[in-house]
């Protein structure tokens, strides 16, 4: 590469080690991001449910006006179904990162993911 | 009662190199970063040539006066900009020190300026971020761009070496013609 430059063993382990640093620091801030640490379901203004998100399940949540049925897998919650006429609940699809956020209003239950790392600061809807 | 300082040439070559290195910090203080906490750190070839040529204190000589009168010149000094690069600069010496005992230490498979320089630059990009991440930004959002740093640290460090050997090889030349550079 440039003459008169001699790379030793000890000059391959010191560039090895600092790209392996490197690559290690990006492994680690790819898979820390955002994550949620349970599940907190709450009717009305009390939070009734803390669950653990890393254990699968389907459980019915009894609400004000009607019952709605979450299921839990693969670390991501969603509302499976719901009494609800507009059923937004359950088109809001899988929430799975912290700070997300979803409800069936009707029923006033709210499904929330706690953890460290917001995706978003707010969301406005 | 007047104190008396004789400056000996060691003291004249130290002061020629860090004027150099200053002049350089002060000229690159004008490109733009995008990303904050990246620098090309051009300042630090003249670290590196010194050490090649000179030895380890005269380049920690350099390289401290550098940071110092660097950030009076642009206004920076006790700032928290000159924390940063107070810090850093101590802990690359620091690497630099444990480099050049290592050198010294073992007759073969010695590590070559480059090896050298990337581990000065990690390791002075990595305590900026450690004293950053402890008296300013304490959030964990801060880690998302250490491996940003960290690249950017490892191409300059690879690039100003390369410079510093060539600029090094310049300086040997000349020793060897009686023209001055």
């Amino acid at each position: 590469m440039i003459s008169g430059l001699q790379f030793s063993l000890a000059d391959k382990i010191a560039l090895f080690g600092c790209v392996g640093v490197i690559v290690f620091l990006y492994l680690q801030v790819s898979s820390s991001q955002y994550i949620a640490t349970s599940i907190e379901v709450s009717v009305g203004e009390e939070l009734t449910h803390k669950l653990d998100i890393q254990r699968d399940q389907v459980l019915k949540i009894d609400g004000e006006k009607g019952s709605s049925v979450l299921e839990i897998k693969s670390n991501r919650v969603r509302f499976i179904s719901s009494t609800c006429s507009t059923q937004f609940c359950v088109r809001n699809g899988w929430q799975e990162h912290a700070g997300d956020f979803v409800a069936c209003l009707p029923n006033e239950i709210s499904v929330y993911l706690p953890g460290d790392n917001k995706r978003y600061d707010a969301i406005n809807f | 009662m007047l104190l008396s300082i004789t400056p000996d040439s060691q003291d004249q070559l130290i002061a020629k190199f860090a004027a150099l290195a200053i002049g350089i910090h002060v000229l690159e203080s004008v490109l733009p970063s995008p990303i904050p906490g990246i620098k090309p750190g051009l300042a630090n070839i003249i670290t590196l040539v010194v050490f090649m040529g000179y030895g380890m204190v005269a380049a920690a000589w350099v390289s401290i006066l550098r940071v110092i009168v660097g950030s009076l010149i642009v206004g920076s000094f006790l700032s928290p900009t000159f924390a940063l690069s107070f810090s850093g600069a101590i802990t690359s010496l620091i690497a630099l020190y444990f480099c050049g005992k290592y050198n010294d230490f073992v007759k073969t498979n010695k590590l070559n300026i480059l090896s050298i320089a990337i581990l000065m630059s990690m390791s002075h990009v990595g305590a900026q971020f450690i004293v950053a991440y402890i008296f300013f930004i304490p959030h964990s959002a801060m880690m998302g761009i250490l491996p940003v740093l960290m690249t950017a640290a490892l191409i300059f460090g690879v690039f100003n070496s390369i410079i510093a050997i060539k600029v090094n090889e310049k300086i040997n030349r000349s020793h060897d013609s009686p023209s001055s550079i």
